[in-house]
């Protein structure tokens, strides 16, 4: 059965390819583009990975991040921001992110990469 | 000061030397004149002593009062030879030599007394006779003699006088000197004095001055100068810091991990210049941390050898705030520069790769390609007009222009985007002309400003109304839509630079979060005013006034936009 990855991205033009990318890599992605929704989304669905923005309407990624360990949620977390300072990464790992992309930084084969390594690999589409 | 004191005190010492030798020799005149006078009052007790023999003599003879007689006139010879030698003056030299005539004479008279007294030729009535006649004539000549012996001695006695007169007045000579040469070296003392006085509160006013705070150290770290700066930034006053290790006083330590930092110090004490740390604060004896900044430097003396620190600092709250602030900047640009480049990247990604492979996927791509780039080259243009904002670059040159019309030229550009949102427009322009004194150019980023931000903001089927009013008095500017507004708790972020609302972030993706803040800076600038009101979900209205003279001008070396 197909794994279930919530992207959560407000900007559409990033969420879309990325959204793409990991459909066709044979993912079911949801997508939230504020933080409350992605919360609802969370405690409504069974997800099995979170690609998570940090700059975000309502509330942002890194409280979202700190709200879902707290509530003792253990799916992988992906950090996926264009905030490249130390403060923020360090912040994320402390918090219990599995890791933090730079997006700017990184191909969308190589977020796909990361994805599989941690939910496992799914059958490409044909 | 010093040679003037040199000279003094040689010119002292050349008139004291002067000053002896003139007094010794008058001393010794007066002495001289006294010994004399004395000379000639015994010479007249000698008459007188004679004369009273000569009597003892008469009433009764004999070889005794005779030989007395005869020395007591050897004896005042002697003497009279012994104080001619002493003889300076003719009238001096005369006067002696009548007191010799007259004591000679009366050696005559007496010897003459002698003989007849001896011979006992003549009968006693004749005897009696020629004795009394020169008993008589004796008398005459002592009194002569005293006489002149005492005239010597009063010449002798005035010329004393005389002598000891001038010793005064020399004295009186040198005294005065001495008073007006003491005079003017406490003078010279005094006013050396007064300019190293004047210096001293000169160089303290200096260091008071100082915008800096500025202490000094000894090598055992003892405090022994606090200026004024430095009792502000510390909290400690001069008397109370004075004498005390400057560790007691002054606490430097880390902003971040809160550990001492008095390293840099030491480094001066040991002989080297030393600058504090990035992150160090001073905690005031309030308890209070400020941000400081700057260096300690070793003191040597004249021989080179260490004699303590100084150390000067200042409260770089503002710039610490600044830097704070630019390091916030350069990331948030940064984010939003890199979200369009990052849609562009994998935008090309997906047309390379499988992703997107029929035509209508593709386009769309290219469209989004397109639309980014634009962005992109936007948030540049945006990023580079704050830049000349901030660095104060820009320049306002007013020139007339109707404002009217600029904001009809501004609505015909904008027309299409107006149209393809099906946008209702209102204008309310006056039919008059509305000419004032404006930068075209920046007039033209406010007007475009205002409009594309109502445009962006508002669902489609909206309304936009524009608004000039003129009047003598000056114009405004408005526009108000039907959009989403601005959330209340936000308002007072909206001309903040790079700020989105949040309930436009993900609905709106095109905006820089500059728009506002530039429009802000240059009604600002210019003398005018800005302001909006807003309701989340209903609708804004932003207006900015000027007055009847418009924009004031400013020199830059470069326009914005």
């Amino acid at each position: 059965m197909a794994k279930t990855i919530l992207l959560v991205e407000d900007e559409a033009s990033l969420a879309d390819r990325l959204k793409e990318a990991l459909e066709y890599a044979r993912y079911n992605v949801l997508h939230a583009s504020k933080g409350d929704d992605a919360l609802k989304m969370v405690e409504t669905h069974n997800i099995d990975l979170i690609l998570l923005d940090v700059v975000i309407p309502k509330i942002n990624g890194l409280d979202i991040l700190k709200t879902l360990r707290e509530k003792n949620y253990k799916m992988p977390i992906i950090m996926i921001s264009n905030l490249s300072q130390d403060v923020e990464i360090g912040k994320a790992k402390e918090l219990g992110a599995d890791d933090y992309i730079v997006k700017s930084n990184t191909s969308l084969k190589q977020i796909v990469d990361k994805v599989n390594a941690k939910v496992g690999t799914q059958k490409k589409a044909h | 000061m010093k040679k003037t004191l040199t000279v003094i005190s040689i010119a002292l010492i050349i008139l004291s030397i002067l000053f002896a030798f003139s007094i010794e020799f008058l001393l010794a005149n007066y002495r001289h004149s006294v010994e004399k006078a004395q000379f000639s009052d015994q010479l007249a007790t000698l008459v007188i002593e004679r004369r009273l023999l000569a009597d003892d003599y008469l009433f009764n003879p004999g070889e005794r009062s005779k030989t007395q007689w005869f020395n007591k006139y050897d004896e005042a010879k002697k003497l009279l030879a012994t104080h001619q030698s002493q003889l300076l003056t003719q009238e001096e030299k005369d006067l002696s030599r009548a007191i010799e005539s007259g004591m000679d004479a009366s050696k005559g008279i007496f010897t003459s007394i002698v003989s007849i007294k001896e011979q006992n030729g003549d009968s006693e009535a004749v005897r009696r006779e020629k004795e009394s006649r020169l008993v008589g004539q004796l008398t005459v000549k002592a009194q002569e003699t005293i006489a002149l012996a005492n005239q010597q001695a009063k010449n002798n006695r005035e010329k004393a006088n005389d002598t000891l007169g001038n010793v005064i007045t020399l004295l009186s000579i040198a005294a005065a000197l001495f008073f007006i040469l003491l005079v003017g070296s406490l003078k010279v003392v005094w006013q050396s004095f007064n300019r190293f006085q004047k210096e001293k509160s000169k160089n303290e006013a200096i260091l008071s001055g100082i915008g800096d705070a500025v202490f000094a150290i000894t090598s055992d770290r003892r405090i022994i100068l606090f200026n004024k700066v430095c009792e502000d930034l510390s909290g400690w006053t001069a008397t109370e810091a004075m004498g005390k290790p400057y560790t007691d006083v002054i606490k430097f330590s880390d902003e971040n991990t809160g550990k001492e930092q008095h390293a840099f110090i030491d480094q001066a004490l040991s002989g080297n210049l030393a600058s504090m740390a990035n992150s160090t604060v001073i905690i005031r004896k309030d308890g209070v941390k400020i941000p400081v900044s700057d260096s300690a430097a070793p003191v040597f003396d004249v021989n080179n050898n260490l004699e303590g620190a100084v150390v000067v600092f200042r409260d770089v709250t503002k710039e610490r705030e600044i830097d704070k602030a630019k390091s916030e900047f350069v990331s948030l640009a940064s984010h939003q520069l890199r979200t369009p480049l990052t849609a562009i990247r994998w935008d090309i990604e997906a047309l390379l790769g499988k992703q997107a492979k029929d035509t209508a996927k593709r386009e769309q791509v290219l469209a989004d390609i397109d639309k980014s780039n634009k962005r992109m080259i936007e948030l540049v243009n945006a990023l580079l007009s704050v830049s000349r904002i901030e660095l104060g670059t820009f320049s306002i040159t007013p020139e007339s222009i109707d404002i009217s019309a600029l904001i009809q030229e501004t609505l015909a550009e904008l027309s299409p985007l107006i149209v393809k949102k099906n946008i209702k427009l209102v204008t309310k322009l006056p039919k008059k002309s509305t000419k004032y004194n404006v930068d075209p150019q920046l007039m033209g980023i406010i007007v475009l400003n205002f409009l594309s931000n109502a445009i962006k903001y508002t669902p489609e089927k909206g309304t936009v109304t524009v608004a000039l009013d003129a009047s003598e008095k000056g114009f405004t500017y408005s526009v108000s839509d039907t959009g989403y507004g601005i959330p209340k708790n936000q308002q007072d972020k909206i001309f903040t630079k790079l700020f989105r609302a949040d309930n436009v972030r993900q609905t709106v993706s095109d905006g820089t979060g500059l728009g506002l803040y530039i429009v802000k800076s240059i009604v600002d600038t210019a003398g005018g005013n800005v302001g909006f009101t807003s309701q989340e979900n209903k609708g804004t209205n932003f207006y900015v006034t000027f007055p009847s003279g418009g924009m004031k001008s400013k020199k830059g070396s470069k326009t914005l936009g």
